[in-house]
C-alpha cells in the first residue's frame, strides 16, 4: 500500500514529468533503433550459446562482452609466451618465434573479431589490447554504446578484471584466470592459446613469400608464415579451431605485425569468421598501466580473490558487467 | 487501437530454460500492448521483440526518473531487456509487459543502489512503484507508441504561459542546463529553477486531467 505523503508525490510527479519531457521534446530517435539493434544482436549471440549446449552458469549476464577479452587474454600469453613450436619446417617456426618474443617497449593491439550471429548478421567486435614484457598485459573492451569500459589484465603476478559495474577482481591466474577461462569455455574461440599451441600437431606450416605491409605506423617489409588446417592430423578436426592462420612479422625487428584467424565458415553457420590482430605500435603508457589500480575509479571497491570458493559469493551485477 | 492477444502458439527454442518447450498460451496483452495479433503462431524472438520495440522506451524513461546518469539509464535498459529475454518463461502474458520489465528494472537499480558510484534520483521500492504507476497511467492515452501518446503532452506545453514556455523548450529541446538558461534569459538560477518546477506542475496538472478524462485503451 502507497504511503508516500503529498510532499514526496509531488517531487516524484517532477521527476515523472522530467523523463517524459525529455521523450517528448528530445526524442533521440535515431539512438533507439541503434539501441534495439546492440540488443537484438546480443540477445541472438547468447541464446545460439545456449542452444548449442555450452555451459554458462549463471554467469550469462553479458558473455559477448567478456568474450573478445578472454580472446584476446589468450592470444597475450601465447604471445608472451612462444615456444611450442618443433625444429621441423624450421625457418617458419623460427619466423613465428622470433615474432613472438617479448619486445623491449610495451606495445598496442587492435583486435577486430567478426563473427556470425544467430540471426545470420555478420557482428564485429573490436578490442584493445596492450602488452609489456613478460606477462604483462592489459586487455580493453568499450561498453554498450560506448558506455562503460572493461578492462581486463596481468600486472605479471596477478590477473585483475574492471567491470563496467560492480567491485574489481584481483586474484592468481590459477584461481581467476581459470574461472575466466572457464566462464568462457563455452565459446569455440577462446582457445586461441591451444589452438596455437596445436599448431604443432594440427597444422601444417608453410614459408610465404616476404611482403610489405601497410600498417597503421607505414609500410614494412614481413616474413610471412601460413599455417592451414591438416584434415589428416592426429588432433578432431573440430569447429573451434581456425582453418588457417596467418602471421606477417617484421622482417628486421621481428615483431609481429599483423595475425589473421579464419574459421572458413559459412554465412549461416553460428560463430567467428575471422579476426584480424594489428600492430598499433609503441604507446607511451601510464607507470601502472598494467596494474589494477590504473584502471580502477576513485573509490571502487576492489575484492581480492584468494579461494576458488570465494568466486561465489560475488555480486551478480558484477558479473554480467563483464 | 484495441490490445488482444487471443492465442499465442510458442515454439520456443531458446533461450535455454525453456528450449524446445511448446507453449500454448491463451493471452491477452494487456493495456500496454497497441499490438493486434489474432491466432497468431509466433516465436519467442519474434514476440519478444514487438513487445520490447513497444516498450522500450518507456522504460528508458522510467529508468530515467529514478537514476540521474544518463550513461547508468542506458545500462541498466540494456541489463533489464537481457534478464527479461532470459526470463521469458516467468513473464504472465495475462498482464501488461510493461509492468513486468519495470518491476526488472527496478530490482536491477536497487541492486546497484548500494553503491558509492550510483547516482539515484529514487532509491526506495515505494517510490519507484509510484513512478512505474505514473508511467503505466500514459497507457491510456491515444496512440500506439510513447511518441505518439507524447503529443498530449506537446499540447499541453503548447498551452504554457510564454515565459514558461520558453523555459521549457530551452531546458529540454536544446538540452541546456539551468545554469546555461540563467545565461540565454539574464535570469537568476533561483528564478529559471523555480519557472521550471511551476512550468512542470502545470504540465502534470494538464496530463492528469487528460488522464482522467481518456478512457481505457485495451481490452484487457
Amino acid at each position: 500500500m502507497m504511503t508516500l505523503d503529498a510532499e514526496r508525490k509531488h517531487a516524484l510527479n517532477q521527476v515523472w514529468m522530467d523523463s517524459l519531457l525529455q521523450e517528448a521534446l528530445n526524442p533521440e530517435r535515431n539512438r533507439e533503433q541503434e539501441r534495439l539493434a546492440v540488443l537484438f544482436a546480443e540477445r541472438d549471440f547468447n541464446s545460439k550459446r545456449s542452444q548449442s549446449g555450452f555451459s554458462v552458469g549463471r554467469l550469462v549476464g553479458r558473455p559477448t562482452g567478456w568474450i573478445p577479452i578472454a580472446i584476446a587474454a589468450s592470444i597475450t600469453i601465447v604471445l608472451g609466451s612462444w615456444s611450442f613450436f618443433p625444429t621441423s619446417n624450421q625457418r617458419a617456426y623460427a619466423a613465428i618465434a622470433r615474432g613472438l618474443q617479448p619486445a623491449p617497449h610495451a606495445r598496442e593491439y587492435s583486435i577486430r573479431i567478426v563473427a556470425n550471429s544467430f540471426s545470420g548478421a555478420e557482428v564485429t567486435k573490436s578490442v584493445q589490447l596492450f602488452l609489456d614484457r613478460g606477462d604483462r598485459f592489459a586487455v580493453h573492451r568499450r561498453g554498450w554504446l560506448g558506455l562503460g569500459d572493461i578492462w581486463f589484465g596481468s600486472d605479471g603476478q596477478n590477473q585483475w578484471v574492471v567491470p563496467r559495474l560492480g567491485p574489481a577482481l584481483i586474484g592468481n591466474e590459477r584461481i581467476l584466470g581459470g574461472w575466466l577461462s572457464k566462464r568462457d569455455s563455452t565459446a569455440p574461440f577462446l582457445h586461441i592459446q591451444t589452438i596455437l599451441k596445436r599448431m604443432e600437431k594440427g597444422y601444417t606450416l608453410q614459408m610465404l613469400p616476404d611482403a610489405n605491409f601497410d600498417g597503421v605506423n607505414g609500410r614494412v617489409l614481413c616474413e610471412r608464415v601460413r599455417g592451414e588446417w591438416n584434415e589428416r592430423s592426429e588432433l578432431q578436426n573440430n569447429a573451434t579451431f581456425p582453418t588457417d592462420i596467418e602471421l606477417w612479422s617484421e622482417k628486421e625487428s621481428g615483431i609481429v605485425h599483423r595475425l589473421v584467424l579464419n574459421w572458413g565458415r559459412e554465412p549461416n553457420q553460428i560463430g567467428p569468421i575471422h579476426w584480424t590482430i594489428d600492430f598499433q605500435g609503441f604507446p607511451a603508457l601510464a607507470k601502472d598501466w598494467f596494474e589494477l589500480s590504473g584502471h580502477t575509479a576513485p573509490g571502487q571497491r576492489v575484492v581480492t580473490i584468494g579461494k576458488e570458493s570465494e568466486l561465489d559469493s560475488l555480486p551478480k551485477s558484477s558479473e554480467e558487467a563483464l | 487501437m484495441t490490445a488482444q492477444v487471443e492465442v499465442l502458439v510458442l515454439d520456443l527454442p531458446i533461450p535455454d530454460n525453456i528450449r524446445h518447450q511448446r507453449i500454448r498460451l491463451l493471452a491477452s496483452a494487456g493495456s500496454d500492448s497497441s499490438i493486434f495479433i489474432r491466432k497468431t503462431i509466433l516465436d519467442a524472438k519474434q514476440l519478444f521483440e514487438i513487445l520490447v520495440r513497444e516498450n522500450s522506451r518507456m522504460l528508458l524513461a522510467f529508468i530515467r526518473s529514478i537514476q540521474y546518469d544518463q550513461a547508468s539509464a542506458e545500462d541498466t535498459w540494456q541489463e533489464t531487456m537481457l534478464v527479461a529475454w532470459r526470463r521469458i518463461d516467468d513473464y504472465d502474458p495475462s498482464r501488461p509487459f510493461g509492468p513486468w520489465l519495470r518491476g526488472i528494472a527496478q530490482k536491477i537499480v536497487l541492486s546497484q543502489a548500494a553503491k558509492p558510484s550510483s547516482r539515484m534520483a529514487v532509491a526506495d521500492p515505494e517510490s519507484m512503484e509510484y513512478l512505474s504507476q505514473r508511467f503505466e497511467s500514459l497507457q491510456r492515452l491515444t496512440g500506439d507508441t510513447l511518441d505518439e501518446k507524447l503529443e498530449a503532452l506537446r499540447d499541453c506545453v503548447a498551452l504554457l504561459p510564454d515565459h514558461e514556455r520558453q523555459c521549457i523548450q530551452m531546458r529540454y529541446s536544446q538540452n541546456l542546463m539551468p545554469a546555461e538558461l540563467c545565461e540565454r534569459l539574464s535570469l537568476a538560477l533561483e528564478t529559471v529553477k523555480k519557472r521550471l518546477v511551476r512550468a512542470k506542475q502545470r504540465l502534470i496538472d494538464c496530463m492528469t486531467n487528460k488522464l482522467e478524462f481518456q478512457p481505457s485503451q485495451g481490452g484487457a
